[in-house]
């Protein structure tokens, strides 16, 4: 079972970074953001277009599907993020910053796989997938794998809707572009 | 995982953890760090406290030039826990609070520790040399090879709560590794 695949779709690090650092110093505003997450793609029924594809897509309303999130936010027209938007045909793309000593809530599966690329990381943030459901009583070894997705350029792909969390253990935070397969 | 690479080790033991919940009330500010053993001389909880950030946690800022092993004198009135601490031979004992949604900086020490989980759940995990690993509440307490690479996940949204402390038993090359004492003529000059 392959948990991550490295894609052979490459896009230029440095260009991302600089774009994506311009927009987050000086475009972004803090309405724009759900705790440490912005969306780059809403749907039609959207209030907020930076926050409603935020989080858990639940917490709206659960029968909105991610491929609803199609439409680009104005704020990444003509940037190489819409580009690499359109190039892997993705939706629901999100903006998702993980600060050092964080980690998700809970092993949880989601309904797409996912599309990451990393702007900039650590070597101690990864994922966790643990291979077998977590028994209450069960001691002590969860065998698992432990992923860590380089910042190479490269965009990876990572089956979600496998039990997983992400944990950030490292001394910086990181960065991915999050984009899902609708 | 080779059969010689014990990464944690239970021990049965007949320990009363609602006792140790009872008595941990004492605790002044229950979500931080604290220590349940000081100096000679101190009643500062938190004097034995390190500063998170380095691989080597040995090398982290340190405010004091105790030894771990100076921490060895009960701290609060905890009859039943101070009790444990002494029987099992710990110092350097703490309270360890681990916020929800957070972990510790992936890092290693220089001796092992003992684990007396006290809150926990299954989305509680301790990560050794990329090995998870989930401690439950039982009679047991847990001898952890921190001197690998580790750190410890709460991915709930509960806190999660251990006593920590060092044993010299499983950490044989205390001694030779223990920070130097500088004497007062030292400190002086």
């Amino acid at each position: 079972m392959k948990y991550i695949e490295k894609t052979n779709y490459q896009f230029d690090l440095d260009h991302l970074n600089f774009e994506w650092k311009y927009i987050q110093d000086f475009v972004l505003t803090n309405d724009q953001w759900y705790r440490t997450q912005t969306c780059l793609q809403h749907s039609k029924d959207c209030v907020n277009k930076y926050t409603d594809g935020c989080g858990s897509i639940k917490r709206a309303d659960g029968s909105v599907p991610a491929s609803d999130f199609c439409l680009i936010n104005d704020i990444y027209r003509g940037t190489i993020f819409e580009a690499i938007i359109n190039e892997l045909n993705v939706v629901r793309s999100r903006i998702m910053i993980i600060d050092k000593h964080r980690t998700y809530s809970s092993v949880h599966a989601d309904r797409t796989k996912r599309s990451h690329f990393v702007l900039n990381t650590n070597p101690y943030a990864f994922f966790l997938f643990p291979r077998n459901p977590i028994e209450k009583s069960e001691i002590i070894h969860i065998p698992s794998e432990v992923i860590h997705i380089p910042a190479d350029g490269y965009v990876y792909k990572v089956d979600a809707r496998l039990p997983h969390t992400f944990v950030n253990a490292g001394e910086e935070s990181r960065t991915h572009l999050v984009m899902c397969h609708g | 995982m080779d059969s010689t690479d014990i990464m944690i080790k239970e021990i049965s033991y007949d320990i009363d953890v609602e006792k140790i919940r009872e008595e941990l009330k004492a605790i002044p500010d229950p979500m931080r760090q604290t220590c349940l053993q000081g100096v000679e001389g101190s009643s500062d909880p938190y004097l034995g406290i390190g500063v998170s950030g380095s691989k080597n946690a040995w090398e982290r800022e340190r405010n004091d030039d105790y030894r771990l092993t100076d921490f060895k004198f009960p701290l609060f009135d905890m009859p039943y826990i101070n009790g444990l601490i002494e029987k099992l031979g710990m110092f350097h004992t703490r309270y360890m609070y681990l916020k929800p949604k957070t972990c510790y900086s992936y890092h290693r020490d220089r001796t092992k520790r003992i684990h007396i989980v006290v809150t926990t759940n299954e989305d509680c995990w301790l990560v050794v040399e990329e090995q998870i690993y989930h401690l439950p509440i039982n009679d047991s307490y847990y001898i952890v090879d921190t001197t690998k690479m580790h750190t410890a996940i709460n991915a709930s949204t509960h806190g999660r709560i251990h006593i920590v402390g060092i044993h010299q038993q499983y950490s044989p090359v205390m001694q030779l590794i223990s920070k130097p004492r500088i004497t007062e003529v030292a400190r002086n000059s």
